[in-house]
């Protein structure tokens, strides 16, 4: 285990605590930090910070902002912090005071320009273009959405087109990243990293030496399904009670009349319900019924 | 508790030095580094970046921090060898920063941060190389499942095969190659067969029901009576063309050679591809 790691156990995370807490301890920290430098905006957990492709902007391009002391501004974005979710313009400053021993070199005064932090939800994404006389104009969008993916090399990454929501035909092209990505001491070049090495050719052929299995999936998870054992199982079920002769003979009667089930008459049983019948219509001395039935015994029923 | 008795006391002798004058005192050692002789081929010297020529350890502008993590999509290209290899190649830069890190914390450096980018970004690395391994062992375990659409492929491939014209002939035998590997991981090389197992078995008697089945409709006269009887009868149809593994069969049952029981097939197959691969080794020198 590293060193983050444990580090990581005992620091204060603002995250873990309930919302209603972060404030407080947020004021906290603030008593005795200048009125100028503190955290209004919260800070969110790892869990929440956004990426490029979720915010639908990212440094250098241009926003509209919507609320607050500057509404109706348009400028382009100079950094944007997942920490608290908020914006650093290129035009947007605030005077910030700073003590005499933390003053960089040439500084002659208190006051210092440093720039104002601006909440995601106060900014909509604007571009510029230019219209058939020449002249510049803004557009802003109220929402963006992606569509296909494209390599962009300035980012050497693959990266949606973005459009504007309700006029989809209205592309707003990612701005120019502020800095080139470059190879660093522990990059592997570029073709090295898209050669391929490896493609699945067989189905008996396990994709590495099954040793590595037991490596890669926790073999003691409790979350695993596993096969009890006879003794386990055994524990776990309550055993078949010993049935007295009364139930034998009752259970194996029962099971025996279950089985005989007959699907056809016999003939016995035939001639036995054509008896009753022939005996109850003999019997009947009503005249009238007579001839109801003697009537309806020559009707053939014709379907 | 544990004591010196009192007579051992009384009768230890005391420590005396006849003249003080005739010791000589060397120079006393300094405690410095200079003192100890390392190898620098020592592999501690591993924890540190550049060998035994790298310093206690890096300020944290010498740290890379433009480099990235490799992406999922990027490492479902690689091998298994190199992903085991970068693997350690993430370890051992891990160590290195856990080694600084540690030293920094001991002489009360607060400001880490870029040694933990630097750390989370290798961890993600690692954690990446697990996530397609094991994605690479449920589709391999899954695809063990796939039992009665494997058997309705080979019944149709079975069926194309004996209808095919001697056109088609030539282009199902390479399909035919090709499927012994997709399926029953029969290398087209008989000797680089690494593993005798139960897929090489099926394999071997499919191959031998395929073409023995198209020999003998092709030359009833052949005196060959189907079906082969075991994986001795069997094995000459993969690896040697039809009409001498007729041959060789022919003679097995004139010799009247018994069918091979069950359990010693395995045996059976290893013996004969070691010496398979023996006689090619032979013929190479």
């Amino acid at each position: 285990m590293s060193i983050n790691h444990i580090k990581r156990r005992y620091q204060k995370d603002l995250t873990k605590l309930p919302k209603i807490f972060r404030n407080r301890v947020v004021k906290q920290n603030n008593m005795f930090t200048l009125p100028t430098f503190e955290n209004k905006l919260p800070i969110l957990p790892k869990e929440e910070y956004k990426t490029m492709t979720q915010t639908g902007y990212t440094e250098g391009d241009l926003v509209y902002i919507t609320k607050g002391e500057h509404k109706g501004t348009i400028s382009t974005i100079f950094r944007y912090s997942k920490e608290y979710d908020g914006l650093f313009l290129s035009d947007i400053i605030e005077k910030k005071i700073i003590p005499k021993d933390q003053w960089f070199d040439q500084q002659d005064s208190f006051l210092v320009d440093y720039p104002k932090l601006i909440p995601a939800d106060s900014v909509k994404l604007a571009a510029k273009d230019k219209n058939d006389k020449g002249e510049d104009y803004y557009i802003v969008a109220e929402e963006v959405v992606f569509k296909g993916k494209y390599y962009d090399d300035r980012y050497k990454k693959w990266l949606p087109r973005r459009f504007v929501k309700h006029h989809e035909h209205i592309e707003v092209p990612w701005p120019n990243p502020p800095t080139e990505p470059k190879a660093g001491e522990l990059s592997t070049e570029g073709e090295t990293v898209f050669e391929k090495t490896w493609e699945f050719q067989s189905l008996s052929v396990p994709p590495f030496p099954s040793t590595i299995v037991n490596e890669l999936r926790n073999p003691y998870s409790k979350h695993k399904a596993r096969v009890l054992t006879e003794l386990q199982a055994r524990r776990l079920n309550k055993p078949t009670m010993p049935l007295s002769k009364e139930q034998q003979i009752y259970l194996a009667k029962k099971q025996q009349s279950e089985t005989e089930q007959p699907t056809e008459l016999t003939e016995e049983v035939q001639d036995f319900i054509g008896e009753r019948i022939a005996n109850h219509l003999n019997s009947i001395t009503n005249p009238h019924l007579k001839a109801h039935l003697d009537a309806l015994s020559k009707n053939t029923i014709n379907h | 508790m544990r004591r010196f008795s009192t007579t051992t006391i009384a009768q230890a002798r005391k420590l005396r030095f006849e003249s003080l004058k005739d010791i000589k005192l060397r120079a006393p050692i300094l405690p410095t580094h200079k003192n100890f002789d390392v190898s620098p081929d020592h592999p501690l010297w591993q924890f540190f970046p550049n060998g035994n020529e790298s310093l206690a350890y890096r300020p944290a502008s010498e740290l890379d921090a433009t480099s990235r993590s490799w992406t999922m999509s990027e490492l479902r290209h690689k091998s298994f060898d190199d992903l085991h290899k970068l693997w350690y190649v993430n370890l051992k830069e891990r160590n290195i920063l856990a080694k600084e890190m540690w030293l920094l914390k001991s002489i009360e450096q607060v400001n880490m941060g870029q040694y933990d980018e630097l750390d989370a970004k290798l961890v993600l690395n690692q954690k990446r190389i697990k996530q397609v391994l094991l994605e690479r062992q449920t589709s391999y375990e899954r695809v063990k499942t796939l039992d009665t659409e494997v058997k309705e492929y080979l019944e149709d491939f079975e069926q194309q095969y004996l209808n095919a014209n001697e056109q088609e002939l030539l282009e199902m035998n390479d399909k035919l190659v090709r499927l012994q590997y997709a399926i029953f991981g029969i290398q087209p090389t008989l000797s680089d067969i690494q593993e005798v197992n139960e897929d090489l078995v099926n394999g071997i008697g499919y191959v031998g029901r395929l073409k023995s089945q198209r020999y003998v409709t092709e030359n009833p006269d052949c005196g060959l009576e189907l079906p082969l009887k075991g994986i001795v009868e069997e094995l000459p149809f993969l690896f040697k063309q039809p009409s001498e593994a007729v041959e060789e069969v022919l003679a097995l049952r004139e010799q009247q050679t018994p069918m091979l029981p069950k359990p010693e097939i395995f045996e059976y197959l290893t013996n004969v591809l070691e010496d398979l691969k023996a006689s090619e080794i032979e013929q190479d020198q």
